[in-house]
């Protein structure tokens, strides 16, 4: 309990302390913040105990006033930057709230916080991969040219939304998940928007949009619930299996923060914001909602058609996420359609994995949050030391910079091949999969998705690297890259994690014979240690074949996109897929 | 047995593919290159003054054969078909990184067509492994080998296989990542002396893995085993001798339209049928 209280405190605590702190200690400090508050989290993880309590009346009139304040900030912003669809959405939200607060019970007696297995596994999430971004955030934005207030509101939202989410993945009541369900909408908004240029203010006003229809999704949940005599709780939910299509609507918000097609494109648009807030927000935490709702749902649709149109759309975004980032040439939105696509495969996963096979998705989402966290920072340390964001520009990047190439390239290898945390997770997919395939015909389709989903994954992957690599025969020389500098110590907690992946994997007690994980950590570490002892300094070089022209031979990428037409034909689906779940949970 | 297989696979590959060359040059009607040619070039590329683009472009060809050779010998040692045929993805990503580390245009081109290659196949090899599940009961290749054969309740998946076979020996219609009169030979291009050795030998250890596969389909029943390589290999040379290159992007789809779709078929028909 007072771990929790920890967890959600201490962030708080340093976000009103960070504006006196002078700002070249600030690194230091939340080095030490991240140290505390990732070993509360891991005791939390480690000793498996359920707790439960509630807040006070005062706090719950407190929900209401920050409710209020907080639709009438989204109406203000709507009206003043002219954008019809926020305030629309706002209104109908406050129409929605107060017809709530006015026929909710007061007294379920329920608690409004549990925190159980889920909700530990996700703070273990929050604040190791999230701490530490902002150790590196603190670099990043010491580098941005604003005025320092600017910084440390920065850094200060950064740190509250540490809080927020920890609160969120341990909410019971589904009016207080409405509430921090807004706040990180609201965080979401300010922090895409805050270099304050006309695209980001316009991304985040379609981020905004586009999540506050998740949370017309709850309220109109919420509202049912009454209507039927649920428990606006999620323990209420679950033990009344009747009330599906409030369930439902609670996935579909939950699909929404995880920018399921067709609302892909407010998670595009975000990757305007600054790196750090791409890693933290919309790659490792507060997209990962999306996959935490649905298993925190799972037992209520279990063998309904709901799970299965929510399995099936989850494989096809999967797959088609994949596809649609063949087609970017800015590194950051490449890496945004593969969390995307990757997301859908942790929502099908949530489906079927059950209470027994839950390790299973815990593998995915915790290595899927710490690859991506680290790809998030390397684009960063690329954008600022070499000036580089488009994968055009980064040819024979090794060579410039073989330090963060080399972490790239570990990236990507972690999230494709053995013997790294998500591949393990696909693998154990793969095979929960196919010793479930007689029960349901479904399953197929997201064994399809599957096989089809990680190729492609791979092959987006590879084609980003493919001019990393580049080199000439002439000149052999490596620039060096500094290597002990502040902005590299997350990367390398990081990195250093996903190496020993497998051997978490294997402590957390899934069994993996060693021979295939020695095995493959072999043949992939063997490279850079060949290099550097050099056996080849005596072999003589050549120039590559050109057919014997002279001149210069320069290499490009190649892309794939969808036509007009088919992009259409697949936001229909999304749609459809939405309405299905809907309906579905209707009938 | 299983050390012997495994340490020897890269000698077999060799032998089966001076096999392959007699057999294709009689169907041409030729009298074809003796049977130990591929030997006869080992030594010959061994004996060549060793030459080089750079170090990293050597240091993964390498890495490359190792991977691939790590990969028989887990199959030779009735490992977990699904690590297997990661290792192998392993190491033909090994090799894409090699083609994309010159900056030469053909071996840019022929990796990129190895990537999209690699995505045709790697699907099917994926649902092969979980239909082998299905049937045997385990991924393990040392189940497998000791059921009845696989091929009698999933004969749709062994002609998906079929359809694979000649993307992984690099033969037509499917030989696009390698197309020697456009992108002479794509990757292995820029190497030369000991070093081509190496792809070379890679490449014939690549047979070894693939007839491997074919072999399963015929769990304990070795005569059945031996049957059904010995048919392929002949099927193949026949298609190789008969048919023209197709473009990588037709390769692409025309390997998904028919090999992908029957290893569904064959999935749906062992689940549910």
């Amino acid at each position: 309990m007072y771990l929790f209280t920890i967890l959600v405190g201490l962030p708080i605590v340093l976000a009103v302390g960070l504006w006196w702190i002078p700002f070249r200690f600030l690194q230091a400090f939340m080095f030490v913040f991240s140290f505390f508050v990732s070993l509360c989290s891991a005791l939390l993880f480690l000793s498996p105990s359920t707790f439960s309590f509630s807040l006070g009346s005062f706090f719950s009139t407190a929900v209401i006033v920050i409710d209020t304040l907080l639709i009438l900030y989204f109406l203000k912003e709507g009206l003043g930057l002219k954008d019809k669809r926020v305030w629309i959405l706002a209104l109908i939200q406050l129409g929605l709230f107060s017809l709530v607060e006015s026929s909710i019970g007061s007294n379920y007696g329920r608690a409004d916080f549990i925190i159980d297995e889920l909700s530990t596994f996700m703070f273990t999430v929050i604040n190791i991969v999230g701490s530490l971004i902002v150790v590196y955030a603190v670099w990043y934005i010491d580098k941005e040219s604003i005025s320092e207030n600017r910084k440390r509101f920065f850094l200060c939202v950064l740190i509250l939304f540490l809080s927020v989410m920890n609160l969120i993945v341990a909410t019971n009541s589904l009016m207080l998940f409405f509430l921090l369900f807004e706040l990180t909408t609201l965080a979401s908004y300010l922090l895409i928007g805050f270099r304050k240029n006309e695209i980001s203010i316009h991304n985040a006003l379609k981020a905004l949009w586009m999540n506050q229809i998740g949370g017309v999704f709850i309220l109109i949940a919420v509202i049912l619930g009454i209507f039927y005599k649920t428990a606006p709780y999620f323990d209420g939910l679950m033990e009344n299996g009747s009330m599906l299509v409030v369930v439902s609507l609670i996935a579909m918000a939950g699909l929404v923060k995880g920018a399921q097609i067709p609302f892909d494109s407010w998670l595009l648009g975000a990757m305007v914001a600054p790196s750090p807030v791409s890693a933290i927000l919309h790659s490792a935490t507060m997209v990962k909602l999306a996959p935490f709702v649905i298993l925190k749902l799972a037992p209520a649709y279990e063998h309904t058609i709901v799970g299965q149109s929510i399995m099936v759309f989850g494989s096809f975004v999967f797959v088609i996420a994949g596809l649609y980032g063949l087609s970017r040439d800015n590194f950051k939105e490449i890496l945004g359609y593969s969390t995307i696509s990757l997301l859908g495969l942790m929502i099908a996963m949530a489906t079927i994995v059950g209470n027994e096979h839950k390790d299973i998705l815990y593998i995915i989402i915790f290595f899927h949050a710490i690859s991506k966290a680290l790809l998030f920072l390397l684009a960063g340390i690329l954008e600022k030391n070499h000036n580089v964001k488009n994968i055009s520009d980064m040819d024979g990047l090794l060579h410039k910079a073989p330090l963060s190439t080399s972490m790239i390239m570990i990236g990507f290898a972690t999230i494709t091949l053995p013997p790294f945390g998500l591949f393990f997770g696909k693998l154990f997919s793969i095979e929960l999969v196919a010793s479930n395939m007689r029960s349901d015909p479904t399953y197929l389709f997201l064994l399809a998705a599957l096989a089809v989903g990680s190729a492609i994954l791979i092959l987006l992957y590879f084609k980003v690297a493919s001019l990393l690599f580049s080199k000439n025969a002439k000149d052999e020389a490596y620039c060096s890259e500094k290597p002990f500098t502040c902005e590299m110590i997350s990367p390398y907690i990081f990195t250093l994690l996903l190496m020993c992946s497998a051997f978490l994997i294997v402590f957390g007690g899934i069994e993996i014979p060693l021979i295939y994980i020695l095995g493959s950590l072999l043949l992939i570490f063997v490279i850079p240690f060949w290099l550097k002892i050099d056996p080849f300094k005596n072999v003589d070089r050549v120039k590559e074949y050109h057919c014997g022209e002279q001149g210069h031979f320069g290499v490009a990428q190649w892309s794939f996109s969808f036509t007009n037409g088919i992009e259409k034909t697949i936001l229909l689906t999304g749609i459809v897929a939405f309405i299905a779940i809907a309906l579905g949970g209707l009938l | 047995m299983s050390w012997f297989l495994a340490l020897f696979a890269p000698v077999f590959g060799t032998l089966v593919s001076g096999i392959d060359r007699v057999v294709r040059a009689r169907m041409q009607r030729r009298l074809g290159p003796p049977l130990m040619q591929p030997f006869y070039d080992m030594f010959k590329l061994l004996d060549k003054r060793p030459m080089m683009v750079h170090k990293l472009h050597i240091v993964l060809g390498v890495m490359h054969f190792m991977a691939l050779w790590a990969s028989i010998a887990l199959f030779m040692f009735g490992g977990h078909l699904l690590y297997i045929i990661f290792t192998h993805l392993l190491s033909v990503i090994f090799l894409i990184l090699a083609g994309y580390s010159v900056r030469s245009p053909y071996s840019h081109l022929g990796a990129n067509r190895e990537l999209l290659a690699l995505f045709a196949y790697e699907p099917i090899l994926i649902l092969m492994a979980v239909g082998f599940y299905l049937t045997c009961g385990s991924f393990e290749v040392s189940v497998i080998t000791s059921n009845s054969p696989a091929i009698v309740s999933m004969p749709l998946m062994f002609i998906a296989l079929l359809i694979l076979l000649p993307l992984k020996l690099k033969k037509s219609p499917f030989d696009a990542p390698e197309a020697h009169q456009e992108l002479c030979g794509g990757v292995e291009i820029e190497y030369s002396g000991f070093f081509y050795e190496v792809i070379y030998v890679s490449k014939m250890t690549e047979i070894i893995f693939v007839y491997a596969l074919v072999f399963l389909f015929a769990g304990q029943n070795i005569l059945l085993g031996i049957i059904l390589v010995t048919g392929s290999f002949f099927l193949v040379n026949a298609v190789d001798n008969a048919t023209g290159r197709i473009r990588i992007d037709h390769l692409v789809k025309k390997v998904y339209a028919t090999a992908f779709v029957l290893a569904l078929l064959a999935l749906g028909w062992i689940s549910y049928v």
